[in-house]
Formats: structure tokens, C-alpha cells, sequence
């Protein structure tokens, strides 16, 4: 015999294997009934208006997810961009303002010293710590001019007549009280 | 010692039935709106469809999913069917082009999971005379023979592997094949051809 044609006979005699290979038992009883529960779900169901088919199809989300990247990349670069740009607000120059501050910060309560540590460093009665928007040893900015002192900035008279607390680790000693 | 029980291969589903009158009232009921008629069909053909499927993804799963979507996209299409071919012959070639589009969007992976063997394939004397000088063991050896068969076929191009399907195991007739397929006679046999060298290629070891 052909050696060929003997070879073509085996395959084919393994290929019968193939034919043994059987679904789960019951796979063929249930099946219809799954076909025909899909089609009556599918005959029930209304039909999509054309928008939402289009925005439902798979093919779009990709795009959109790119889209979306592009688009938020593109921002934070420009705000980048506009940080960097110089931009930043300059200090007051006008000294009506700091003066106002001044005297906002400069309650009773602080000017007596009461406070410990009664500094006049932007440090509100009462306000803790992580409210104070300058440390407390940094003077807030465009409050003094440069070269002044603390009593040059301030100008009411009941301030200026008295000297500085002096502050010993948190306490105030011989601040007079003021009235 | 007796002599084994002589048994044969499971009753050919994949003769095809050709296009019985049957199948003509029963797709103009459907057509009609008659699912009763429909569930009729897909009994008739359910075991052939959801074969062919399975012989080519080498996945139950897969092919138990796609033989529903086969279905269920006949039945929408149904009342476009003019009847020109043979139902059998339309809603195979419904299932053959879900399963090609299904295949190539999922080269990438190749696992298998393969339907369990018939126990009467241990009977078989084709499948007896080549596993029983492989090991004593001949549920182990048509095991074994079994995903080697299968990794085999999944080497083929697509197109060879429906064809070695719809002939070597559906035993399809080359001329259905062709008008399944839509292509001429003379492919499907070279590709037949072409797609048997392969698999003795693969498959050396068992057919000496």
C-alpha cells in the first residue's frame, strides 16, 4: 500500500476521536430553551433610539478614554504654564492696607498682652496656631517698610507710648495692661 | 478472554440532511413569527452547529455561547431568507462566519477547554489499533491523544481547519463546503489537502 495513502488512513481514523467529544450531559436538552429565552428577551425589549446605540457602541471608548487624557493633560500643562508665567500677586505696596491689618490683628486682648507670647505677628486672640498665616516671628509682608520698626508702623497713641512685651518662654512679663 | 465489543462512531451528525420539505414549512412558520417552528430547527440542528463551532475554538464554552448567537442571529434574519439555498447550508454559514470573526479577535490566547471523550471511544477499533502500543492505559492514551489532536488542528490556518472540519469530520461533501464558504471547489480540496500534510506533520509520532 502507498505508504501516503496509509498515513492519510491513520489521520483519518484519528480524526473519528473528534467525533467522541461530548458537551456536558444535558448540554442539548437546555440548549433551545436558552436560544428561546434569549429571543423572547430580545423581542420584549424596546428597541434603542440611535443615539443610544451609537453611544453605547464598544468602539467609541477608547477614543473617549484618549480624548479625555488629552484633555486633561492639556490643562494641567497650562496651568502649569500660567504658575510659572509670573503671575503671582505682588506684596501690597499701599500702606493704608497693612495698616488696616494692623490694626484688625491689634484686638484689646493682644495689645495687653495678655496672650502668651502677645506678638503682633498677624496672630488673632484666640486663633491656633495653623490659622496664622506667618510664623510668628516673620512680620507679614508690606506691614513694615523696610528699615522700620514696629512702632514706625503702627501709629495709634496708646501703642506706641508703651514699650514691647517682653516674652519669657510663652509668658508675659510687665507688660502694663492697657486701657 | 471475550473479544471486545465492536463499536461504532457516534451516529453521523454531520451528514447533512439536505433540505428536507420540512425545513421549508418550518422556516415559513418561523418567518411567520412561529417560535414553536423555530425550536424545532434549532433541535435539528443544534448537535452539528454547536460541533462545528467546537471543533474549531477547541472551547466549550466559547462554542456553547456562539451556537446561541448563531441561533438567535438566524432568527432575526429570517424574514431576509429568500430559500434560495438550503436552510441547513445558510445557518451553517451564519455560524462558520461568527466563528471566524470570533477567532480573530481572539488569537492571542490558546488555551483549551476541551468536551470530555464519549466512553465508547475506548471501544473504538479504529482508535484501539492506534493508542494500544502507547500505553496500557487506554483512557490516559485517548486523553493524551486527544489534546495532542486538538493543539494539532489549532496550529492550522483558519481557513484549513474549517475545512479538515466540515470534511474530515463533519463529512460535509466538497461542493457543500464550497457553497458554505463561498469559494470554489478546487480551494476546498487544495486546502484539504494542504491542511492533512500539516497535521501528519504535527501528528508524526501517533500515525507511524
Amino acid at each position: 500500500m502507498d505508504p501516503e495513502r496509509e498515513q492519510f488512513d491513520n489521520l483519518r481514523r484519528l480524526l473519528v476521536l473528534k467525533r467522541y467529544e461530548v458537551p456536558p450531559p444535558g448540554f442539548f436538552e437546555a440548549f433551545p430553551d436558552r436560544v428561546r429565552a434569549r429571543i423572547v428577551a430580545e423581542t420584549r425589549s424596546p428597541a434603542r433610539p440611535w443615539w443610544a446605540r451609537w453611544v453605547a457602541w464598544p468602539g467609541w471608548r477608547p477614543a473617549l478614554s484618549g480624548a479625555c487624557a488629552v484633555l486633561a493633560g492639556g490643562l494641567l500643562i497650562w496651568q502649569f504654564g500660567a504658575r510659572s508665567g509670573g503671575t503671582v500677586a505682588p506684596a501690597p505696596t499701599d500702606r493704608a492696607t497693612p495698616a488696616r491689618w494692623a490694626e484688625s490683628s491689634l484686638t484689646p486682648a493682644t495689645a495687653s498682652g495678655s496672650l502668651p507670647g502677645g506678638s503682633l505677628a498677624g496672630r488673632r486672640a484666640g486663633a491656633p496656631p495653623w490659622m496664622n498665616p506667618w510664623p510668628a516671628s516673620a512680620a507679614p509682608p508690606g506691614l513694615f517698610a523696610p528699615g522700620a520698626g514696629l512702632r514706625g508702623a503702627l501709629t495709634p497713641a496708646a501703642v506706641t507710648s508703651h514699650a514691647p512685651a517682653v516674652t519669657v518662654t510663652g509668658l508675659n512679663l510687665g507688660t502694663p495692661p492697657l486701657r | 478472554m471475550p473479544a471486545p465489543a465492536t463499536v461504532t462512531p457516534p451516529p453521523r451528525t454531520d451528514v447533512p440532511p439536505g433540505d428536507t420539505p420540512e425545513d421549508a414549512t418550518l422556516v415559513r412558520r418561523a418567518q411567520a413569527g412561529d417560535l414553536e417552528a423555530f425550536d424545532v430547527l434549532v433541535r435539528r440542528y443544534q448537535e452539528r452547529i454547536y460541533s462545528v463551532i467546537y471543533h474549531m475554538t477547541a472551547h466549550h464554552e466559547d462554542a456553547a455561547d456562539l451556537a446561541q448567537e448563531a441561533f438567535v442571529r438566524a432568527y432575526r434574519a429570517l424574514p431576509g431568507f429568500k430559500q434560495e439555498s438550503s436552510f441547513f447550508t445558510w445557518l451553517y454559514r451564519i455560524a462558520v462566519n461568527l466563528t471566524l470573526n470570533f477567532l480573530k479577535q481572539r488569537r492571542q490566547r490558546g488555551q483549551m477547554s476541551l468536551d470530555d471523550l464519549d466512553l465508547q471511544a475506548e471501544n473504538d477499533p479504529d482508535l484501539v489499533a492506534l493508542v494500544s502500543d502507547k500505553t496500557p492505559r487506554r483512557d490516559v492514551a485517548l486523553r493524551e491523544l486527544q489534546e495532542r489532536l486538538n493543539a494539532a488542528l489549532l496550529k492550522l490556518s483558519e481557513p484549513h481547519r474549517m475545512v479538515v472540519t466540515l470534511h474530515d469530520i463533519q463529512g460535509l461533501r466538497h461542493e457543500q463546503i464550497a457553497e458554505i464558504l463561498k469559494c470554489n471547489v478546487g480551494t476546498v480540496r487544495s486546502r484539504l489537502h494542504y491542511a492533512r500534510q500539516q497535521l501528519q506533520a504535527y501528528l508524526a509520532d501517533w500515525l507511524r
